[in-house]
């Protein structure tokens, strides 16, 4: 019972030719029949028998080299017999012939169990590798991207009509105030803090990675008391001591690479169902990392001893003022009810701070310049 | 046993959603697992699976390509690719304006002269690894010849503000379709650039005044242009292909995928698959008196698979 009715292909032309396959030792045996009635007969030699797939039930079998002979058998004894007769020998690819005859249930489970596992990558180990990443980047580097940004972003202050669009102007007298104030505070950072004040009433301040801080005027203008500017430099310096740009960066760069990664073989819609996912994510990520420049914020102001409300009352005046165009790739500050409840709960209450004097008289001549320039 | 010849002779695609889905599942798996390296053979499997799965005229296609000759190719690729990039990086690194301006007019220049060259070796690919009944598909375009013609109808798009983009697409298509060999097969494109350029126009405008609702109708209109201005000869005969594809049922189609894709995250794509390719198979037909029994073998074995994976880098879509 070894011999199998078959279609075949010589490889020369495309006609079909019917015959029948004896499984001899070592080789196949082909029978021709021709429409004129006559027979011939070929010998496939085993070990030149191209392994294959199934299609439908269809088993194709090519042979030999270019052009290829080609043998369909649609008998389904034919694989049992092959396997009898040929024990040792591998026609079909193993790994498919597994995976074609597992149900589609094992299929969905490993979908399931990837789908599970690639979330959990995502979701808590990227982000600790990518921050282990950020965290590798020498300071001196961190420093010159952070003073490349900066230069590309504030102009001097001479071409005014030219600073419109993108260019933030220097505003040098309150910059220099701003820097003297600096210094009579001690961050506990690494970092050289820098600070550039920009004529511009939005009411908000960001930080470059490396120590570059850019305040807004209009926000100064807002400000009644040193310790709320002392808190807004407090927060802003740990954005920089704690690289949270650099974090920041790496954190959605990462994902967005892993995301790219997973749906390579996928679909469109997949990928930018995914990547939006990623963005809102990172939206959620950057509320964490304004919690920790808050907290930093506030021990900075109990370490100098400067009144702790100032942070709530800063939040106070972004509240009020924020109706900002703050580009959305630098840190901008979304300010929640969790931020002001931690504010609150936090300051101390009737606490006497130590009188600065050198502190207050520098905040006096930030105040006395806006005073007299305001129109 | 086929004494009968009707006059029509269809495409059918028929694979299966569950078996495609097994496929790109373990395509998925390897590929996440190898960082992507698996890609050559995961696409080879693809390949395989569709042709395996699309019949004409009783008989299936079979594509003879493998994982192995993909992944050279996809080297080569990378690398290009890391030269490209790597020399634009370093120029703007340098900080030296005129050195940068000159690396990006270079790599424009290389970039449009890759295209052609990688839809070259993609045809000659393949086309070598694809057969039906035995006999391969073959191109036989010289590259020089497609180079001076990209390079040419290039120019003469940009210089026309992207109104010759017609005739370019024509002229790629006549060329191309014109080398196509299957066995004794020839094919000829007659399609030209100026009904080719109304058409679309029309496709444009009709879909701008109807909130983009025509788009479907004028994508059929587009793939019919296209399958009809082909045609086969054997042996002297003519044998014209035609498309029955409605633009309604496209539409229908397409809503539907859209569906699929978005309830499912994208996870129902093996079957989206099975139903957009069954669209189109069933949707080709041949007509004339074909003689599947009559072709010759006419190509010689070709062995090169970097411009497969080219033209996917550049996002080419070649059917
Ligand atoms: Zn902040």
């Amino acid at each position: 019972m070894n011999t199998f009715e078959i279609k075949y292909f010589d490889g020369k032309t495309s006609a079909i030719q019917y015959g029948t396959v004896k499984l001899a030792y070592g080789h196949w045996d082909i029978r021709l029949n021709h429409p004129d009635g006559t027979m011939s007969s070929i010998h496939w030699q085993l070990k030149d028998i191209k392994q294959t797939e199934f299609v439908g039930n269809t088993n194709i079998f090519k042979y030999g080299d270019f052009p290829q002979q080609t043998l369909e058998c649609t008998d389904s004894d034919f694989v049992k017999a092959l396997q009898k007769e040929y024990p040792n020998y591998e026609f079909f690819k193993k790994e498919y012939v597994w995976a074609l005859n597992k149900g589609l249930e094992v299929f969905i489970g490993i979908t399931v169990v990837l789908l599970a596992l690639c979330f959990g990558i995502y979701k808590y180990i990227l982000p600790t590798v990518a921050e282990g990443l950020a965290l590798t980047v020498p300071q001196e580097y961190e420093i010159k991207w952070g003073d490349m940004m900066f230069e590309n972003m504030i102009q001097a202050p001479q071409k005014e009509d030219l600073s419109e669009s993108l260019n933030l102007t220097k505003n040098d007298t309150l910059s220099k105030l701003a820097n003297q104030f600096a210094k009579e505070m001690d961050f506990k950072t690494t970092y050289p803090i820098k600070i550039t004040v920009v004529d511009e009433k939005v009411v908000n301040a960001f930080a470059l990675p490396g120590g570059n801080i850019v305040v807004f005027n209009g926000l100064l203008q807002k400000m009644k008391n040193k310790e709320e500017f002392a808190a807004l430099l407090g927060h802003e310096v740990a954005h920089v001591t704690h690289k949270h740009s650099l974090k920041n960066i790496f954190r959605s760069l990462s994902g967005y690479l892993f995301i790219s990664l997973i749906t390579n073989d996928l679909n469109g819609v997949t990928a930018v169902i995914l990547e939006n996912a990623n963005q809102l994510q990172n939206l959620g990520y950057s509320r964490e990392l304004e919690a920790e420049a808050d907290a930093s914020s506030m021990k900075t102001l109990k370490t100098n001893q400067i009144a702790t409300k100032g942070l709530y009352n800063l939040f106070k005046i972004l509240e009020d003022g924020n109706h900002g165009e703050i580009p959305e790739i630098l840190s901008s500050h979304p300010l929640t009810d969790e931020r002001k409840k931690f504010a609150k709960k936090n300051q101390i209450l009737n606490e006497k701070p130590i009188e600065k004097a050198r502190l207050e008289s520098v905040w006096g001549e930030i105040i006395a310049y806006n005073s007299k320039n305001k129109k | 046993m086929e004494q009968t010849q009707p006059e029509f002779r269809q495409f059918t695609y028929y694979g299966k959603g569950p078996e495609l889905f097994k496929i790109y599942i373990i395509n998925w798996l390897l590929t996440i697992v190898t960082l992507g390296f698996y890609y050559p053979w995961a696409k080879a499997a693809l390949l395989k699976y569709n042709y395996q799965h699309t019949q004409f005229d009783g008989s299936n296609f079979t594509f003879h390509g493998t994982g192995k000759e993909m992944f050279k190719g996809f080297l080569k690729v990378i690398g290009v690719i890391v030269v490209l990039y790597g020399s634009l990086l370093a120029a703007q690194l340098s900080g030296n304006a005129s050195l940068t301006l000159t690396v990006i007019l270079i790599f424009y220049i290389v970039l449009i002269l890759l295209v052609p060259f990688a839809i070259h070796g993609s045809l000659r690919y393949r086309a070598s690894r694809s057969s039906w009944r035995g006999i391969h598909f073959g191109y036989r375009g010289d590259r020089t010849t497609l180079v001076k013609l990209f390079v040419k109808d290039v120019l003469l798009t940009i210089i026309t503000f992207g109104i010759y983009n017609s005739w370019f697409i024509n002229d790629l298509r006549t060329y191309i379709i014109g080398n196509i060999r299957f066995g004794n097969i020839t094919f000829e494109y007659t399609g030209n650039g100026a009904d080719f350029f109304w058409l679309n126009l029309k496709g444009r405008i009709l879909t701008g005044l109807s909130f983009g609702f025509y788009f479907f109708w004028y994508s059929m209109e587009l793939f019919e242009y296209y399958i009809e201005n082909i045609y086969a000869q054997q042996d002297g005969k003519h044998l014209p292909i035609r498309s029955t594809a409605k633009g309604g049922d496209f539409f229908a189609l397409t809503i539907v995928n859209f569906f699929l894709l978005v309830f499912t995250l994208g996870l129902a794509f093996p079957w989206v698959q099975v139903r957009t390719l069954q669209f189109f198979m069933s949707n080709i037909w041949v007509q004339g008196e074909f003689d599947g029994n009559s072709l010759v073998q006419t190509e010689e074995e070709y062995k090169d698979a970097s411009g497969d994976d080219m033209v996917d880098m550049l996002d080419l879509d070649l059917l």
